[in-house]
């Protein structure tokens, strides 16, 4: 019986660790573009990123001075994460079928720029990112969380849609809604600053180091290209006599000369009038009856 | 390499957000581009042109996932719409960094060069792209043929030390075609310093050590093949078969009551290269054509053509000899014969520019009665004829001039004619390839005409409209459209038609 029960333990716990590394091995999402380097905290190791590495809720994301990343998340949502930004994606769970979704980043320094998309607004649905002094509620937009560690200070921007800033007091009160193109301070033990508008000048600072193109690296065509593969490209592209004088680019010079249409067409080339008076004349006949032909 | 590409993505960075690129892409859209991004990246291209495509679709103002559709595209050899892409973000998204320089890469590679040189152009004004855009204006100018500019390109492109041994290389090269030798000999020299251990250092190498060197055996494999093979069919309506006259008073008299008709047309053929030497080629081509008539099956006609020509191409000097020899037969009964012999010299003006200047003589031999012997004779004709290029190999406009006289057993055939005609080829966005063609010509007949009961000469004028367009299915099988249409003027009511050809078909080739 000892036995038994030992071995059903055993079972259980096995199945306890199967299903806790399931779901720890649950991926929210991917790197999807990287500039300089970015470093993924897991479990206690730290590795550096590259495109298509999976991110899993609990990861914490550091960029360097320089460096930037962009990541999209099974919600759809993406993140753009600035330069000198500590992230850390701290609960992710998309439940489609259930249409509850829940996302929850706490930035502690540094800035990042998020979409989200429209599943957000479900009711049960809920995205926010948290800094040391403020906590940002998004229903379906794009904003900018940027957080200065140094001064404990939150800057949030509305791009587009509308977000919801509130401190971090602990109280009541103090909520403010950001409509587009909007922004508010969040000061350390304060409630946020009243919504003011941002201009486009401040607008291209608050974006500045966070618009990543493509990869964040050359994805051009150059990139690649047989032309630097260090092979000649055509036959003609070797010193030395030519083996034959080259004509001119595409412009081949053409022996007979006939028109289009006649190129075309055989009937058109051949035929000639009046071909009826030929063909209403019998072979080895001159021609008779209502067919007029003199020479 | 590492800081090249940070200091590269950080000037893209600070350029869009300078250049205010519209970033603004819907929530949907902005998911799928960065979905995208991880196969685009790892050159899974169909993967990440699907995932492109939809942002575009989500959001057809996203600059990005428009932009970089486009690479996708050209990343799976799609010129043309990947060029399409390119533009369209380019129109939304004038800052665009790197735009520039990767059109200029895509009509490049297209062979459309003079597009590609404004592109590059407009790159290398980008201080981020300067060496690499003026290494690709060099190519570009080289097939262009405007080596002293190339040379030059090239030298800007020397100090990318990426770029050093390609451009010194291909900068020698270039002096070779400006007829400085031992200059270039200094550059391929650099060049096989630089990278021995690539091709061209290689070449560069030996062709210091006074090794002329023939291309490369994989270059040279790619040479084409010195015979061609084709057959065709297809099925067309024709609205004068019977080249009927355009008055209906006519037509009733001769009892016409049928004019236009479909047929079936086939056709093979091929050609093969006898000689291919540094004084120039020789080829010899067949053709055969079968027209079959649906109704009016008297007026199939059956051709046959052997070709010999012969000829150096312009460089800046050319010539040639094209010898022809025609047999038509009608309804299955010989109808005429005939040989041409065409002396023709050429000169290349530049890269993109060759005149011709030809004479053809042709003697033309009806087998029956009535045209036999009276409109048996001989036409002497002499035309010239410019070609231009428009920039890429696919694209040429040509026209010309000719002035002919034939003179004809009987009187009633005997013309001086004046004609001009314009041509141009051209690609439709890697879709389709399309001719074009417009003759005019006037025809003015010398003696009283026995139609007019001799009373006056006859006068034609004739307009001739050709419109081919061929769109390759496989690498040998095309779908091919065509219409012609031939407007016949006369002041003699007899000699006045109208024709129409229209013709889909397919075409296969080796």
């Amino acid at each position: 019986m000892g036995y038994r029960i030992n071995r059903s333990i055993l079972c259980s716990l096995a199945i306890a660790c199967i299903t806790a590394a399931s779901v720890q091995a649950q991926e929210t999402g991917r790197v999807a573009a990287i500039l300089g380097t970015v470093q993924i905290a897991r479990g206690g190791t730290s590795q550096m990123a590259s495109i298509g590495a999976p991110v899993f809720a609990g990861d914490r994301l550091t960029t360097g001075s320089t460096d930037q990343a962009k990541v999209v998340f099974e919600d759809d949502s993406v993140i753009d994460v600035g330069p000198g930004t500590e992230v850390l994606l701290a609960k992710q769970v998309f439940d489609r079928t259930s249409h509850r979704l829940g996302s929850l980043l706490h930035l502690s320094n540094g800035k990042l720029r998020a979409w989200v998309g429209e599943a957000y607004r479900e009711a049960r649905s809920r995205y926010e990112v948290e800094t040391p002094t403020a906590i940002t509620t998004v229903r379906g937009t794009e904003f900018i969380v940027a957080y200065d560690s140094a001064a404990e200070v939150t800057k949030v921007i509305c791009i587009t849609g509308e977000i919801e800033v509130a401190g971090t007091l602990g109280v009541i009160g103090g909520r403010v809604q950001l409509p587009a193109q909007s922004g508010t301070e969040v000061a350390k033990g304060r409630f946020p600053s009243p919504p003011e508008r941002v201009g486009e000048a401040p607008m291209r600072q608050y974006l500045a180091g966070l618009e990543l193109v493509g990869t964040g690296h050359r994805d051009g065509l150059s990139v690649a290209h047989p032309a630097l593969s260090g092979r000649p490209l055509t036959a003609q592209d070797v010193p030395g006599p030519p083996a034959k004088a080259a004509a001119p680019e595409g412009l081949t010079v053409r022996g007979l000369q006939e028109s289009l249409a006649d190129r075309l067409s055989p009937d058109v080339r051949a035929n000639t009038q009046p071909l009826l008076d030929f063909k209403l004349t019998p072979p080895d006949h001159v021609p008779t009856g209502n067919v007029n032909v003199q020479f | 390499m590492i800081n090249r590409i940070s200091i590269g993505s950080v000037c893209i960075a600070v350029a869009l957000v300078l250049s205010g690129v519209p970033a603004r892409a819907n929530m949907r859209s902005q998911a799928l581009y960065a979905r995208a991004l991880v196969p685009f990246d790892n050159g899974e291209w169909e993967k990440a042109y699907g995932l492109f495509n939809q942002a575009v679709e989500a959001d057809p103002s996203d600059v990005l996932a428009l932009y970089y559709r486009g690479l996708t595209q050209a990343r799976r050899g799609m010129l043309a719409p990947a060029i399409q892409d390119m533009e369209q973000a380019l129109k939304l998204s004038p800052g665009l960094p790197h735009a520039a320089l990767d059109l200029g890469v895509a009509y490049f590679d297209a062979g459309q060069y003079t597009t590609a040189r404004a592109w590059l152009q407009r790159a290398h004004e980008q201080p981020a792209d300067r060496f690499i855009a003026a290494y690709f204006l060099g190519l570009t100018l080289y097939r262009l043929g405007d080596y002293a500019a190339a040379q030059a390109a090239f030298k800007e492109a020397e100090p990318d030390p990426e770029l050093r041994a390609l451009a010194h290389y291909y900068e020698g090269l270039a002096l070779l075609k400006l007829g400085k030798p031992g200059v270039a000999r200094g550059e391929l020299a650099e060049a096989a310093r630089e990278q021995p251990q690539t091709e061209i250092g290689g070449i560069a190498q030996e062709y210091t050590r006074g090794e002329a060197r023939q291309p490369p055996a994989a270059v040279a494999a790619a040479r084409k093949k010195p015979w061609s093979a084709y057959a065709g069919l297809a099925f067309q309506y024709d609205s004068n078969v019977a080249l009927a006259p355009s008055d209906s008073g006519l037509k009733t008299e001769q009892g016409i009551s049928r004019q236009s008709d479909g047929r079936t047309a086939i056709e093979a053929g091929g050609d093969y290269v006898l000689l291919d030497s540094n004084l120039g080629s020789v080829r010899a081509e067949y053709d055969f054509y079968q027209s079959v008539h649906f109704h009016l099956t008297d007026f199939d006609l059956q051709g046959h053509r052997v070709l010999l020509d012969a000829g150096a191409q312009p460089a800046p000097f050319g010539y040639g000899l094209a010898l022809t020899y025609d047999f038509y037969a009608l309804d299955y009964r010989s109808f005429f014969q005939e040989g041409l012999v065409t002396p023709w010299v050429a000169y290349a003006e530049s890269r993109g520019a060759v005149t011709q200047a030809y004479y053809t003589f042709r003697n033309r031999d009806f087998f029956r009665e009535p045209y036999d012997p009276g409109r048996n004779g001989n036409d002497n004709a002499f035309g010239l004829r410019q070609y231009l290029s428009l920039g890429a190999v696919d694209r040429v406009l040509s026209f010309g001039y000719q002035f002919d006289s034939e003179s004809t057993t009987a009187n009633d055939f005997d013309y001086t004619a004046n004609q001009g005609d314009i041509e141009v080829a051209f690609p439709v966005m890697n879709l389709a390839t399309v001719q074009l063609g417009y003759l005019f010509r006037l025809e003015d007949y010398r003696h009283p005409n026995s139609r007019a009961y001799f009373a006056f000469r006859r006068h034609d004028n004739e307009h001739q409209v050709a419109l081919a367009v061929s769109h390759n299915l496989t690498e040998h099988v095309a779908l091919t459209l065509a219409y012609i249409g031939v407007f016949n003027n006369s002041n003699i009511t007899a000699f006045e038609y109208d024709r129409h050809i229209v013709s889909g078909g397919v075409r296969v080739a080796f």
